[in-house]
C-alpha cells in the first residue's frame, strides 16, 4: 500500500468517552491509511467504532465526554487532531468533508437547500458575488442528478424526497472539491433503489473530482461494489485489513469470513438454508475479554486465544490481520 | 467541474444508460412552494378569536396613529368649569379632573401603551433570545451563570423589580424601556435555551459542523432562525405583560408623569373619584383591558398556528 500516495493515515488512533461506568474505549489503537484518489471502506457491526473513527478525523467527537487519548490523523502530512479549532474550521468543509446517514435531519429544515449548499462555498472562499454562488450551487445541484436545479435551489428541505436530499448533502459536500470525503453509512437511510443511485452518483463524482473516500457501511455488498481498501472493524479495533480482493477473496479473520457468510444468498442457486449468523453478541466496550476481543464468539478459539491479544499481522501483501491462528494457516 | 466535463455527466443522469438508474422526478413549481409563514397564516385565519385581536390591535393602532388628526379636542388643555363631566355628546368618555377630555386622553394613551408594548417586549425578546441560545450552545459556565443570573431575575416579583430600577434610575418613558427589558428577558431566554439544546443535538448542526461552519455561524444561522416561531409567540405574548406592567408601574406612580396621558396614570388620577366619577377610571381601565385581551388573543392564535411545527 505503501507505493502509492496516502492522502491521510491514520496512527494507533485511540478515542475513549469517560463516562459514569468507566472510560469506553470506543476506538482502540486502529492504524489504517487511505490512498490519493481511492475508495477505503471500514466496515463492521453497529457499535464497533465506525462512527466514532470518522467523527474523530472530523475533529467532531464531543469533549467532555469524548476524548482522542492517543495516536495521530495524519492528513497531507499535518496531524488534524493537534489543529486549533479555527484552523479545523478551515480544512472541514474544504479539504475534509462529511456525508451523514440520515439525510432527512441532516439539513436545516428552515433554510433553502440553495442556501445551504451556498454557505458551504461563501465560507470557504471569501469574496465570493452572490451570482457566482447561485450560478455553482445551480452547477453542483445539477451535477448530482437534482432535476430542475433552477427551481430546486428555492425548495426547502421538506419538499425533497429522502434520495434527493442525500444529494444536496452530497452537493454540500462536494462543492468545494474535497481531497477527501468521509461518507458514513450514506445509503443506510435510503431504499433499495435509491442506495443504488446514490452509490453510482457518489462513484461517479469520485472519479471525476478525484476525491478520496473513506466509506463506512456494515453492508459487505456495498464494500464490493465500491472500494479498493476495506478494513474490517470489531470492538474497536481493527481486525483485517486489505485491499478488496484479498478480503473477499481470502478472507482471513473468522469474523469477516462469518460477515460474509451472513450475506443472504441470492444468486438464484436455489439452496435453501438457513442464513448464516455469529453467535453471541459484541461485547461491551467496558468490559472487554483479555484476550482477542472476537474470542468469545469464534468457532476456531483456542485457550490461547482468551489470554492475549493477538497483533495485526500479514498475511499476504498488503493484507493484515489480527488473529493468533492466521499464521498456522499460511 | 468544467463545461468539458459535464458531458459524461449528462449521460449518466439519462434513464437508460445501462442499470436504468435515473433520479425521482417531482414536479414543482414555484407556487407549490409552501413556507412555513405561509401556513401558519392559513392556520392563524381559521381561528377566529386571534383574527378578532389581530383587527382590535390594528384599529387601535391606526386610532393611536391618526389622533392627532381625527380628535376635536386636545389631551393635554384644561378647562376647570368643565370637571368630571359624565359622557356627553361634546365629549365621548366624558371628561376629568382637569376638565381635559377623557377620550383625547384614551386614544393617546394607546399611543404610549402601543410603544411600551412593543419596543421593551422586543428589547426583551432580543436579549433572552440571545442569551438563551448562548447559554444552550456553549453549556458549562456560560450556561451556568446566564442561568442563576435569569433565576434571580425571575425570584424577584417582577413589577417589585421593575419598581425599584425605575425608583433607581428616575421616572421617565425611556426608563421604562430599560426596567421592562431587564425584568422581561429571563423567561424568553430559558425558552430558547430549553429549545437550542434540542437543537444542537440534530444531525444538521453536525453537519454543519462537519462542513466547516463555525459556531456562530452555526447559532445564528441554523438554531435561531429554528428557534424563530417560538421567539415569536413568546415576542406577542410578552407584549400586553409589559403593557400591563407598564400600567402598573405609572398607576404607583413610578411610571409615565403626569401630564402624560399614560393609562395606568389616568386610571390612577380617576380613582380618588370612583365613586362620583367612575367614568374616568373605568374607561382607562377597559382599554387597558381591551388591548391586553387583543394581544392575548393573538398571542394564542399564534402559537395554536405554529405548534404543528413545534411537535417536530
Amino acid at each position: 500500500m505503501s507505493v502509492q500516495e496516502t492522502i491521510l493515515d491514520v496512527k494507533n488512533l485511540r478515542t475513549l468517552f469517560l463516562t459514569r461506568k468507566g472510560i469506553v474505549p470506543a476506538v482502540d489503537g486502529i492504524s489504517f491509511s487511505v490512498r490519493k484518489g481511492k475508495v477505503t471502506g471500514l466496515v463492521g457491526e453497529s457499535g464497533c467504532g465506525k462512527s466514532v473513527t470518522s467523527l474523530s478525523i472530523m475533529g467532531l467527537i464531543p469533549q467532555p465526554p469524548g476524548k482522542i487519548a492517543g495516536g495521530e490523523i495524519l492528513f497531507e502530512g499535518r496531524d488534524l487532531s493537534k489543529l486549533s479549532y479555527k484552523e479545523m474550521c478551515r480544512v472541514r468543509g474544504k479539504d475534509i468533508s462529511m456525508i451523514f446517514q440520515e439525510p432527512m435531519t441532516s439539513l436545516n429544515p428552515v433554510k433553502t437547500v440553495g442556501y445551504q449548499v451556498g454557505e458551504v462555498l461563501r465560507i470557504h472562499q471569501r469574496n465570493v458575488a452572490d451570482a457566482e454562488v447561485r450560478r455553482r450551487v445551480v452547477e453542483m445541484l445539477d451535477l448530482v442528478g437534482i432535476p430542475e436545479p433552477e427551481s430546486r435551489v428555492r425548495a426547502f428541505p421538506h419538499q425533497l424526497s429522502g434520495g434527493l436530499r442525500q444529494r444536496v448533502m452530497i452537493a454540500m459536500a462536494l462543492i468545494c472539491d474535497p481531497k477527501l470525503l468521509v461518507a458514513d453509512e450514506p445509503t443506510t437511510a435510503l431504499d433499495v433503489t435509491i442506495q443504488a443511485q446514490v452509490l453510482k452518483l457518489m462513484m461517479d463524482l469520485q472519479r471525476r473530482i478525484g476525491t478520496s473516500i473513506i466509506l463506512i457501511t456494515h453492508d459487505l455488498g456495498v464494500v464490493a461494489e465500491t472500494c479498493d481498501d476495506v478494513n474490517v472493524m470489531y470492538a474497536g479495533s481493527i481486525v483485517e485489513q486489505g485491499d478488496v480482493f484479498n478480503i473477499f477473496r481470502n478472507p482471513s479473520h473468522p469474523y469477516t469470513r462469518g460477515l460474509l457468510r451472513s450475506i443472504p444468498d441470492t444468486g438464484g442457486t436455489g439452496r435453501k438454508e438457513r442464513l448464516f449468523s455469529i453467535d453471541g453478541m459484541v461485547p461491551s466496550l467496558t468490559d472487554l475479554p483479555p484476550g482477542c476481543r472476537f474470542a468469545p464468539r469464534c468457532t476456531q478459539a483456542r485457550e490461547s486465544c482468551f489470554k492475549e491479544m493477538p497483533e495485526l499481522v500479514p498475511v499476504g501483501e498488503g493484507h493484515f490481520v489480527r488473529c493468533n491462528r492466521a499464521r498456522e494457516a499460511c | 467541474m468544467h463545461d468539458d466535463e459535464r458531458v459524461p455527466d449528462n449521460k449518466m443522469k439519462t434513464p437508460n444508460s445501462g442499470q436504468g438508474i435515473a433520479p425521482e422526478k417531482i414536479e414543482v413549481k414555484k407556487d407549490d412552494v409552501e413556507t412555513l409563514f405561509g401556513d401558519v397564516f392559513r392556520a392563524f385565519q381559521k381561528n377566529r378569536s386571534a383574527l378578532l385581536g389581530l383587527c382590535v390591535v390594528l384599529f387601535i393602532t391606526v386610532l393611536a396613529l391618526s389622533a392627532p388628526y381625527v380628535l376635536s379636542h386636545d389631551p393635554y388643555t384644561m378647562n376647570l368649569d368643565n370637571r368630571n363631566q359624565p359622557p356627553s355628546e361634546a365629549h365621548w368618555f366624558g371628561t376629568d379632573t382637569y376638565g381635559r377630555d377623557l377620550m383625547a386622553r384614551v386614544i393617546f394613551g394607546a399611543r404610549i401603551s402601543l410603544v411600551i408594548g412593543l419596543i421593551p417586549a422586543f428589547l426583551a425578546t432580543c436579549i433572552g433570545s440571545i442569551l438563551g441560545v448562548a447559554s444552550g450552545f456553549y453549556g458549562g459556565k456560560t450556561d451556568f451563570w446566564i442561568m442563576r443570573l435569569a433565576d434571580v431575575v425571575l425570584a424577584f416579583p417582577s413589577l417589585l423589580l421593575a419598581m425599584v430600577i425605575m425608583y433607581t434610575l428616575g421616572a421617565n418613558l425611556f426608563n421604562i424601556f430599560i426596567a421592562l427589558s431587564i425584568v422581561g428577558w429571563a423567561s424568553t431566554s430559558r425558552i430558547v435555551r430549553s429549545q437550542t439544546l434540542a437543537l444542537k443535538e440534530k444531525e444538521f448542526v453536525e453537519a454543519a459542523r462537519a462542513l466547516g461552519v463555525k459556531n456562530r455561524t452555526i447559532i445564528f444561522r441554523h438554531i435561531l432562525p429554528n428557534c424563530l416561531p417560538n421567539i415569536m409567540v413568546v415576542f406577542t405574548m410578552s407584549i400586553p405583560s409589559a403593557i400591563m406592567q407598564e400600567a402598573g408601574l405609572s398607576f404607583l406612580g413610578v411610571g409615565a408623569q403626569p401630564p402624560t396621558p399614560s393609562w395606568g396614570l389616568l386610571v390612577s388620577q380617576g380613582k380618588e373619584f370612583i365613586f362620583s366619577a367612575p367614568w374616568v377610571a373605568i374607561i382607562p381601565g377597559v382599554a387597558i383591558l381591551i388591548l391586553v385581551l387583543a394581544f392575548n388573543f393573538m398571542g394564542d392564535g399564534l402559537r395554536d398556528a405554529i405548534d404543528p411545527y413545534m411537535k417536530d
